[in-house]
C-alpha cells in the first residue's frame, strides 16, 4: 500500500514542476496524476488540462495506454511518442506528444514519476506518411487471422490483437495482467494459465523460441491452437519483450485424430490388413495379417512378396482371376488356400482393392474353421435329408422349420402344411400309451426327450413313432433349435402287443387246463371209488360160504350206473371239442320251438328233478329254423344249471316271448347268481364263477350253450346279481323273412 | 367189542358201499351224509375212528376236523380223510389241521383196512 502524497510533498512537486519549462506532471507508481505545472495549459484554452487524481493513461490512445506501465520500466530518459486523446473534444483535435518519464528521486519512499511532455505538432504535419504507415501496421496486426500477443519480461500482456481477444473491454483489461489472471477472469481451467506461465519462464531462462499445441475446451466446444513464442531482444541481447503468435488448428487436429483412430482400428483388427506395393511386396501390414500366416514379427514380412504364401497351382489360379478383376473393377474378392509358416494349409477369404499409386489394399480373413463347419454341415444335411429316419427341425419357439423327405413321404403332408406348426401339436394328444405329456414338458424345459408318440397321417392312419428330441444350444447356452429324429415303430409295437396278448391267452389257457384236469380227475374219482368199493364187496361176497345173489346184483348194477356216470362226464367234456365238428353236423329244421321246450321240461320232470319247472309263453307262436338236438342240449343244460345253483323250494321258470323278428327264451332261477366280475368270462372254457363253492360242474356248460346258439345266429345274454338268481336270455331269429 | 367207525360222506352210494365193506370186515359202522350230522353223530356214538370226505356242501371235511378238535371228548379220535382232492396243497392242509391219515379216492379195500388198523393200534398205544 502506497502512502498518500502529503500536502508538503505536493507543494514541493508544484515548486519543482514550475521550474520545468515544458508541460510536466507527476504521477504515482500506478500513473495517478498528483500534480502538474501551468504549462500543461498549452494544450487547452480552458485552463487546467489534466485532472488531479485521474489515471494518466486515461488520456492516452488505447494502445499507448496499455504500454504506459511498461514505459516507466525501461530506458529512463527515453522519449516516447504517443497520442493524447479525450482533450479538446469540441475542436476534435488530437495531439501527438513525446513524453519522457523518469523516476522522481525527490521522495524515493513514494515511488513517484515525473512525466514531461513535448508537443510534436511538426510530426503531425511533416511526418504524415510515417503515421499512416504506423496505422497500417496497427491495422494489419489487428486484422491478422492469428492471435498476436506481446508480453513484458514479467509475462504481463503489453499488447494483444483483436483476433486473439475480440471483446474491447476484456482486451483493455488484459493489458498489464498475466495469463493466470486471464484464466481466472474467463473461467478457463487454471492449468492452462499455469502451463503458459511455466513455458514463459522456460523461455526467459533459455532464450529460445518454442511452439506448443494447446487444447481448450469451453462450453462443450474443443479447439486446438498452435502457439509460437519468441523472445525480442535489444541490441545488448537483453530480452525486452516476448511475442506470442497463435493459430487455430482445430480442423487439422480433428482430422489428424481421426486418422490416428483409423490407424488404431486397422492395427487392432482381427482381419489381416496389408498394403502391397506395385511390385507385389508388402509395405504395411497389421499384426493380425502377420499372425494369420503364422508370423509373430511382421517386420519379417515387410518387403517380401505376398505370393510366398501360395503354392504355384493355387497362385496361378488366383492370379488368373485377380488380374482381370483389378483391371476392370479395381477390386477382387475370392477364397483361396494359403500355407502358413509352419506348413499348415488355411482357407482364406481375400479382398483386394487397387488404389491410386498402384498399391493394393489387401484384406485377408481366416475362414478355415467356417469352411470345416460348412463341410460338416453339408455332410450332416445330406444325412438328414437322405436318411430313412424322420428328421424335423424346429426354431427356438418349437415351430417346425424343416423336415426331411422321409418324413414328408411318411406323414403324407406337404412341407408347407406343417411348417410353423408347433411340434407338439402334430402328434396325437390323448392316445393311451403315448409319452406326449412328457414330450411337451421336455420341450418346454429345453430337455432332451426319448419316448413313443402316436401320429396320425394326413389320410388318418395312426402310426407309432419312436421319437428322440434334442435341443441345440449355442456357446452362450441359448437354444437355437430342436432336432427331432423319429422312426416308425408301429409294426414292432403291434407285434409286441400281439405277442403279449398271445402269451396272456396261452397262460390263461394253461391255467384253465390245469384247473380242468384237477376238476376232471376229481369228478372221475368219486364214481371210481364207488366202483372199486363195489368190486371189493363183490370179492368178499364171492368168497363167502353163503351166496347172497341180491347183494351181488345190487353191486353189479351200481358198477354199471357209475360207469354210465363217468361216461356222461366224458361226453360233456368232449362236447366242447365236438362243438366245432357239430358246426358241420348242424341240421336245422323248421319247427315250433315252444313245443320242443315243453317236451324237454316234461322229459326232465319224468326223471323226478328236485325243483318245479314253470313254463310261460307270450306273443303269437311263430315257426323258426333250429336243430332239435342242439336246442335240447342247451335247454336241458340251462335248467340243470338253475337247479344246481338254487335252493330246493325255488321254482325254475322258463319264458318264451315271441317278438316281430325273434323269439326270446329265458331260463330264470333264484339261486346264488353270478358275481358281476365273473360274468364276462362265463363263456370261457373251464371257467367257473367264484361263488360255486362245492357245487360240481365242469365249467363247460355255458361254453357249449353259446356255441350252439351262435350256430343258430342267435345270442346268449346273462342277467344276474349275486345271491339274487340268474336269467339266461337266448334270442333266436324267427323265420319271417 | 368191535371197533366203531363213523363215515361222513355226502355221496350216497359210496357211503353205503363203505359201510357195507367195513361191516363185512367186522367193524361197527355209523354214517352221516354231511359234516353237521357227522359231528352230531360222533358225540353220540363216540367212534374209535372217523373216515371223512372233504368236498361236501355247507361244511366241508376241513371244517369238520377243525370243529371236532375243539371238543375235549372227541379231539383224540383218529381222523382219516378219504377224498378226491389229490392236490399236494390239500394234503398239506389236511395234515396240518391234525388228520391222522389222508387217503385218495378211489381206495382199495386192503389200503383202507390197513389204515384203520394202524389208527386203532396207535390209539391203543397212546391209551397205554
Amino acid at each position: 500500500m502506497k502512502l498518500p502524497a502529503s500536502e508538503k510533498t505536493i507543494t514541493e512537486y508544484h515548486a519543482l514542476l514550475n521550474t520545468i519549462p515544458v508541460p510536466a506532471l507527476i504521477t504515482d507508481d500506478e500513473g495517478v496524476i498528483l500534480a502538474q505545472n501551468s504549462r500543461c495549459n498549452y494544450y487547452t484554452k480552458k485552463g487546467i488540462f489534466f485532472r488531479i487524481g485521474v489515471h494518466f493513461p486515461t488520456y492516452l490512445d488505447n494502445r499507448e495506454a496499455s504500454s504506459f506501465l511498461h514505459y516507466k520500466n525501461v530506458d529512463p530518459g527515453t522519449a516516447y511518442e504517443c497520442k493524447l486523446v479525450g482533450l479538446h473534444q469540441a475542436e476534435g483535435r488530437s495531439f501527438y506528444v513525446m513524453f519522457n518519464m523518469q523516476k522522481l528521486e525527490l521522495d524515493p519512499k513514494n515511488n513517484d514519476y515525473i512525466i514531461t511532455l513535448s508537443p510534436v505538432d511538426s510530426h503531425l504535419t511533416n511526418d504524415e506518411t510515417i503515421r499512416k504507415e504506423r496505422d497500417f501496421y496497427k491495422n494489419l496486426l489487428d486484422t491478422l487471422p492469428a492471435d498476436i500477443a506481446v508480453f513484458d519480461p514479467q509475462f504481463r500482456y503489453t499488447y494483444v490483437n483483436k483476433n486473439a481477444i475480440k471483446d474491447d473491454i476484456t482486451r483493455a483489461w488484459l493489458i498489464g495482467r498475466t495469463d493466470l489472471e486471464y484464466c481466472l477472469h474467463r473461467n478457463l481451467p487454471i492449468e492452462i494459465g499455469q502451463k503458459r506461465q511455466s513455458r514463459l519462464y522456460k523461455l526467459r531462462e533459455e532464450g529460445n523460441e518454442y511452439s506448443f499445441e494447446e487444447k481448450i475446451t469451453r462450453n462443450n466446444n474443443t479447439e486446438y491452437h498452435l502457439r509460437n513464442m519468441r523472445p525480442i531482444l535489444n541490441k545488448d541481447g537483453a530480452m525486452t519483450n516476448i511475442i506470442g503468435y497463435g493459430i487455430n488448428i482445430t480442423a487439422q487436429k480433428v482430422s489428424e485424430l481421426k486418422n490416428q483412430e483409423q490407424a488404431l482400428a486397422i492395427e487392432a483388427s482381427h482381419d489381416g490388413i496389408a498394403i502391397v506395393n506395385s511390385d507385389q511386396t508388402y509395405r504395411y501390414m497389421n499384426q493380425s495379417h502377420a499372425e494369420l500366416f503364422g508370423y509373430s514379427d511382421r517386420e519379417e514380412l515387410l518387403g517380401k512378396s505376398w505370393s510366398m504364401f501360395y503354392e504355384e497351382s493355387e497362385l496361378n489360379r488366383v492370379i488368373a482371376e485377380l488380374a482381370p478383376a483389378l483391371l476392370n473393377d479395381k477390386q477382387w474378392r475370392g477364397e483361396t488356400i494359403a500355407r502358413k509358416k509352419n506348413g499348415d494349409y488355411i482357407n482364406v477369404d481375400v479382398s483386394v482393392t487397387l488404389v491410386e499409386d498402384n498399391s493394393l489394399i489387401c484384406l485377408v480373413r481366416d475362414i478355415t474353421k467356417r469352411k470345416k463347419e460348412e463341410e460338416q454341415l453339408k455332410r450332416l444335411a445330406v444325412v438328414a435329408s437322405q436318411t430313412n429316419s424322420f428328421v424335423i427341425f424346429t426354431n427356438r419357439n418349437h415351430e417346425i422349420e424343416w423336415m426331411n423327405d422321409a418324413f414328408q413321404k411318411f406323414s403324407e403332408y406337404k412341407n408347407n402344411e406343417l411348417i410353423h406348426q408347433n411340434i407338439s401339436s402334430i402328434f396325437n394328444q390323448n392316445k393311451s400309451g403315448s409319452d406326449i405329456e412328457k414330450f411337451a414338458n421336455s420341450i418346454k424345459e429345453a430337455a432332451a426327450f426319448t419316448g413313443e408318440l402316436s401320429f396320425s397321417k394326413k389320410q388318418g392312419k395312426q402310426r407309432w413313432l419312436q421319437v428322440n428330441a434334442s435341443p441345440i444350444i449355442n456357446e452362450k447356452g441359448e437354444i437355437i433349435n430342436y432336432v427331432i429324429v423319429a422312426n416308425d415303430i408301429t409294426l414292432t409295437k403291434e407285434t409286441k402287443e400281439n405277442y403279449r396278448q398271445m402269451l396272456e391267452k396261452e397262460m390263461e389257457l394253461n391255467r384253465l387246463k390245469s384247473q380242468f384236469i384237477n376238476l376232471a380227475s376229481h369228478e372221475f374219482r368219486t364214481p371210481l371209488a364207488n366202483i372199486i368199493s363195489s368190486v371189493d364187496i363183490l370179492e368178499i361176497l364171492n368168497s363167502s360160504e353163503h351166496p347172497q345173489p341180491e347183494r351181488v346184483e345190487k353191486h353189479l348194477a351200481n358198477i354199471a350206473g357209475d360207469v354210465d356216470r363217468m361216461n356222461n362226464i366224458m361226453t360233456n367234456i368232449f362236447d366242447v371239442g365236438k362243438a366245432e365238428t357239430i358246426k358241420s353236423n348242424f341240421h336245422p329244421e323248421i319247427g315250433d320251438i315252444s313245443a320242443t321246450v315243453r317236451n324237454i321240461v316234461a322229459a326232465l320232470e319224468q326223471k323226478k328233478v328236485s325243483h318245479k319247472i314253470v313254463v310261460a309263453e307270450t306273443g303269437a307262436s311263430k315257426p323258426l329254423l333250429f336243430d332239435k338236438n342242439l336246442i335240447d342240449h342247451v335247454i336241458t343244460n340251462l335248467i340243470n344249471n338253475g337247479i344246481k345253483y338254487s335252493p330246493l323250494n325255488e321254482n325254475i321258470a322258463l319264458t318264451i316271448n315271441y317278438k316281430n323278428n325273434e323269439v326270446e327264451i329265458c331260463v330264470i332261477d333264484h339261486g346264488v347268481g353270478i358275481p358281476k366280475k365273473d360274468q364276462k368270462q362265463l363263456f370261457t372254457s373251464f371257467y367257473r364263477a367264484s361263488n360255486v363253492k362245492n357245487i360240481k360242474g365242469t365249467g363247460l356248460g355255458l361254453v357249449i350253450v353259446k356255441q350252439f346258439i351262435e350256430q343258430h345266429n342267435g345270442t346268449v345274454e346273462i342277467i344276474s346279481e349275486e345271491n339274487e338268481g340268474c336269467i339266461v336270455k337266448l334270442t333266436l331269429p324267427l323265420l319271417n323273412n | 367189542m368191535n371197533a366203531k367207525i363213523l363215515i361222513i360222506e355226502d355221496e350216497e352210494r359210496l357211503r353205503n358201499n363203505l359201510k357195507e365193506l367195513l361191516e363185512l370186515s367186522g367193524y361197527t359202522v355209523a354214517t352221516a351224509e354231511d359234516g353237521e350230522n357227522g359231528i352230531e353223530g360222533m358225540n353220540i356214538i363216540q367212534p374209535d375212528v372217523i373216515i371223512c370226505d372233504i368236498n361236501m356242501p355247507f361244511m366241508d371235511g376241513f371244517d369238520v376236523l377243525e370243529v371236532l378238535r375243539l371238543y375235549p371228548t372227541l379231539k383224540d379220535i383218529p381222523f382219516i380223510f378219504l377224498t378226491a382232492k389229490t392236490e399236494e396243497s390239500d394234503v398239506k392242509k389236511g395234515m396240518e389241521l391234525g388228520a391222522n391219515e389222508y387217503l385218495f379216492k378211489p381206495v382199495r379195500k386192503q389200503d383202507l383196512l390197513d389204515t384203520i388198523k394202524r389208527c386203532l393200534d396207535n390209539r391203543k398205544i397212546a391209551n397205554g
